[in-house]
C-alpha cells in the first residue's frame, strides 16, 4: 500500500519532475516518466501529483513550466495524458466497483470539484488556485494550451463517459472556450464556477449530481 | 500538512459523519498554502547527480520525496 509522508516534500518532488523532463532524451521517455510517477501514487494518491505539477506552474520559471508543459503536448497527441481515476458521476454504494473514469489533471479537478457530495468536493477556495497553477503550467507551451482546450471540448461534447455532469459538461465548455479565447487562467476558471452556479444547476436541487436511476 | 491517514479510502458502508467532515476539510487541504514554498524557485538547471539517469530512476526520486510503499505482510 502507497502512504503519503507525513511531511512530503513537495517542492523537491517537482524540482525532480522538472530535472526528469529536461534530463531525458526522448519525448516517450518523458511521458512514461509522468506515467510512472502517476502509477507509483496510484488512484487515491493522484492529487499529490496534480499539487506537484501546480507547485511548478506557481513557482516555476518559464522554461522549468515549458518543458514539463512540451511533454503534455506529446501526452496528448498520444492519448496519454496522466491521469487518475475517479467514480462516475453516478457512482456511489451498490454501484459496480468498475464503475470508474480516468481523467486528466484539469478534469480530475473540475470533477472534484462539481461532485455531488459536497462533503467530499474540492472547495472552490482550493479548486480556483490549483486549476490556475495548471493551466499557467501549460500555458508555458502555446501548443499545450490549444491542445488541452481542444480535448476539454472533447470532453464536454462526450456525455457517454459518464465522468462529468451535464451541469459540469457544460462548466466545462465554458472554461475551455474563455481559455482557448485567450483569457487567462483566472477568468478561465471563474467561468467554470461561474457556469456551475447558474440557476440551471441550482434548480435541480438537491438531486443534482444523483443518477436518474437507482443503482440496482 | 497533509496527514496521510485524512485521504484512507473510505471503509465499506461509508465512513461516519464525523469522519466525512474530516475528510471534506482534507480534500481541499490537498492544495493549502505550503509556507515552505514562499520564495520558492523551480528552475531548468538539472543538478550533475540527476543527469543521464533513465525513467524508472527519475520516477524513483520523484516518488521517495512525496510517498512510501507499506508491505502489508509486515
Amino acid at each position: 500500500m502507497t502512504t503519503l509522508h507525513l511531511q512530503p516534500r513537495w517542492a523537491e518532488a517537482a524540482q525532480a519532475l522538472v530535472d526528469g523532463c529536461i534530463d531525458l532524451r526522448e519525448d516517450e521517455d518523458r511521458v512514461a516518466l509522468l506515467a510512472t510517477v502517476c502509477d507509483g501514487l496510484g488512484d487515491a494518491l493522484y492529487p499529490a501529483f496534480l499539487r506537484v505539477l501546480a507547485l511548478i506552474g506557481r513557482h516555476g520559471d518559464h522554461a522549468a513550466c515549458a518543458a514539463v508543459a512540451h511533454v503534455l503536448v506529446h501526452a496528448l497527441r498520444t492519448g496519454r495524458l496522466p491521469s487518475g481515476r475517479r467514480g462516475a458521476w453516478g457512482w456511489g454504494q451498490g454501484a459496480a466497483p468498475g464503475n470508474s473514469r480516468s481523467l486528466g489533471p484539469l478534469e480530475y479537478l473540475c470533477a472534484w470539484h462539481a461532485q455531488s457530495d459536497p462533503l467530499q468536493a474540492l472547495a472552490a477556495e482550493a479548486f480556483q488556485p490549483a486549476a490556475r497553477a495548471l493551466m499557467d503550467l501549460v500555458s508555458a507551451d502555446p501548443e499545450a494550451r490549444q491542445l488541452y482546450c481542444e480535448k476539454l471540448l472533447a470532453d464536454a461534447d462526450d456525455p457517454l463517459s459518464g465522468a462529468l455532469t451535464r451541469q459540469a459538461r457544460e462548466a466545462l465548455r465554458a472554461l475551455a472556450l474563455a481559455w482557448s479565447g485567450g483569457a487567462s487562467s483566472h477568468e478561465a476558471s471563474a467561468r467554470f464556477l461561474n457556469a456551475l452556479s447558474t440557476p440551471a444547476g441550482r434548480g435541480l436541487g438537491p438531486q443534482f449530481g444523483m443518477p436518474a436511476f437507482a443503482p440496482r | 500538512m497533509i496527514r496521510t491517514s485524512a485521504f484512507a479510502p473510505p471503509a465499506l458502508g461509508g465512513p461516519p459523519p464525523r469522519a466525512r467532515h474530516a475528510e471534506a476539510a482534507a480534500s481541499s487541504a490537498w492544495f493549502d498554502d505550503d509556507p515552505a514554498a514562499a520564495g520558492l524557485r523551480i528552475g531548468c538547471d538539472v543538478d550533475t547527480a540527476s543527469r543521464g539517469l533513465g525513467v524508472a530512476e527519475h520516477a524513483r526520486r520523484v516518488l521517495s520525496c512525496l510517498c512510501q510503499h507499506d508491505d502489508p505482510r509486515r
